[in-house]
């Protein structure tokens, strides 16, 4: 409900915030229902996250830009290709999850450093909007 | 060139690093299929993005318009080796109107494409301005990373005050000695009559009056007045005035009035000076023709009012920026003591004094309360007061203000004359 009332106001009043919100409801509510789920893998997780990012790229589309007809065929080509790399990316991921469990201390240690300089990459990013 | 990143972007960086560490914590893999696209576009958008290659020269349609007037800003684009969509922002001066809508404007070129854009702007109020200013924004892919440059391309632009188209004009009491359109008080060589007398040793036989003489048996001869110019100081009050926050003000007023006064002056062939009298002192030596009216146009584009505590007399003017028997015509709003007694020494000196006070009034809030009723009152007692003092030296003060004609107000320095007597003592 929080994510389509933000995804409609972001459409009515072109306010990209609440497109930020509508995709972070969306995404929470994903990973609360994991949390809710047994242990068996989610296959159409690779298909949700391609919704998610074509859904997010459409609204910040709508709300950002005043497109001409050809830069909206070339848009939307371009999400066209981040969704399928999206799902291929997504699938392959699936895929090795699905394999025999070989995991240790080190791939912990990769996953979280890699957790950690994604927010890394978020800190940094509001910092310099920050200043400018 | 300044990179900026989008909403987009935060909001992907925060969505996949919250789902990276949710699939961490909670062990489920599908959150990292979750994030994984997100990613994707984020590296894809910072690594793709580039500044704009595209050439823009803007040109104005005019260096010159007057005041009300639409005017054309052409942008030249031309692309470099790649395709570009560029966000267009052109930044105009607060005295000119954007026409072309809000927001910036977009624009695509193909690699090596020449466009041309012209973008119309109403011109508000009158000024000297650079226009054309611009930001050239471009967007990466998936427009995640913003390239931004500020192209300081701004052309010069004059906006003259739009000016209203006078009738009459005040006529001077006395003239130079140049041929011009006023007849002269004088006796001389002219068109108009002047007076019939008897002929005198040294008379031109031209000038002889045929009919006059056959009439009473003996020669007489026509006085006719010649045609001279004469010496126009427009005197402008720039100690104070009376403005509307962000609006107009009484100094505006006052230079539409002095530029519609000097061109009339000069079409009659008549030398026109100027007088900037404020916190910032200046002249024009009067002067004719159309170079001089481009000078006190130029001049008057860049008067403002400067504070200054400075006590200024008459005596800082050059003398001769007023020549003897010129005409002065003082554009004040009468706010300023410092004006007002430059003005009265003037009449003092023995010129030929007009004052077009450019009433503050339009100006002034409406009185709150009853005390408020009584100060304006009060005021309006004085700066009667001060109008009687004019008066009362010969010198007509008449009010004008905005949206009422300028002719009027001349008629009635006009009417004044005709009844007016130098009170002594």
């Amino acid at each position: 409900v929080l994510a389509l009332g933000s995804l409609s106001l972001a459409v009515v009043l072109r306010l990209p915030w609440a497109v930020t919100l509508a995709v972070l409801a969306l995404g929470t509510e994903y990973g609360a229902s994991l949390f809710a789920r047994d242990e068996e893998l989610d296959l159409r997780a690779p298909v949700y996250a391609a919704g998610l990012v074509v859904l997010a790229e459409l609204a910040f589309l709508l709300v950002e830009t005043r497109a001409t007809p050809a830069f909206l065929t070339r848009r939307l080509a371009a999400v066209a290709a981040l969704a399928l790399a999206a799902l291929g990316l997504g699938v392959l991921v699936v895929l090795v999850a699905a394999l025999p469990r070989v995991g240790g201390v080190a791939l912990g240690v990769i996953g979280a450093a890699a957790a950690v300089a994604m927010l890394a990459l978020v800190l940094g990013l509001t910092r310099r909007s920050g200043r400018a | 060139v300044t990179r900026a990143h989008s909403p987009k972007l935060a909001a992907y960086s925060t969505l996949a690093g919250l789902s990276l560490l949710g699939a961490l914590v909670l062990g489920r893999p599908e959150l990292v299929a979750l994030a994984a696209p997100f990613v994707l576009a984020v590296v894809v958008g910072i690594t793709l993005a580039r500044a704009p290659e595209a050439v823009l020269s803007v040109s104005l349609e005019r260096r010159r318009a007057v005041e009300g007037e639409e005017l054309e800003l052409v942008l030249a684009a031309e692309a470099g080796d790649r395709a570009e969509r560029l966000e267009l922002l052109p930044l105009l001066p607060s005295g000119l109107e954007p026409l072309w809508g809000p927001g910036p404007l977009g624009l695509e070129l193909r690699p090596g494409e020449e466009r041309e854009l012209r973008l119309p702007f109403r011109c508000r109020r009158f000024g000297g301005y650079r226009a054309g200013d611009l930001l050239l924004r471009a967007r990466g892919p998936l427009a995640l990373v913003t390239c931004e440059t500020a192209l300081d391309v701004a052309q010069p632009l004059k906006v003259l005050p739009g000016r209203e188209h006078l009738r009459r004009l005040v006529a001077p009491l006395e003239t130079q000695v140049f041929a011009g359109s006023r007849v002269a008080r004088a006796a001389g060589e002219g068109i108009e009559l002047a007076d019939v007398r008897p002929y005198l040793p040294g008379d031109r036989v031209r000038r002889v009056n045929w009919r006059a003489s056959a009439r009473r048996g003996s020669l007489y001869v026509s006085d006719r007045h010649p045609e001279r110019n004469t010496d126009v100081v427009l005197f402008v009050d720039t100690f104070a005035e009376a403005r509307h926050a962000g609006g107009a003000g009484t100094l505006d007023e006052a230079i539409r009035a002095a530029v519609a006064l000097a061109e009339a002056y000069l079409a009659e062939r008549d030398r026109v000076g100027l007088v900037g009298f404020g916190g910032v002192l200046r002249w024009l030596v009067p002067g004719m023709g159309a170079v001089q009216r481009y000078r006190i146009v130029d001049a008057l584009l860049d008067a403002e009012v400067v504070l200054s505590f400075a006590w200024k007399g008459i005596e800082v003017v050059p003398r001769r920026t007023f020549p003897p028997k010129a005409l002065v015509i003082a554009l004040t709003p009468l706010l300023d003591g410092r004006s007002v007694n430059a003005l009265l020494d003037l009449r003092g000196r023995g010129f030929d004094l007009v004052v077009v006070e450019v009433s503050p009034l339009p100006f002034v809030p409406a009185p709150r309360d009853e005390e408020g009723e009584l100060a304006r009152r009060l005021w309006a007692l004085e700066r009667e007061t001060l109008r009687y003092r004019f008066e009362r030296l010969g010198v007509p003060v008449v009010s004008w203000s905005a949206g009422t004609p300028l002719g009027g107000a001349l008629e009635g320095v006009r009417a004044f004359r005709r009844g007016a007597r130098l009170v002594r003592g």
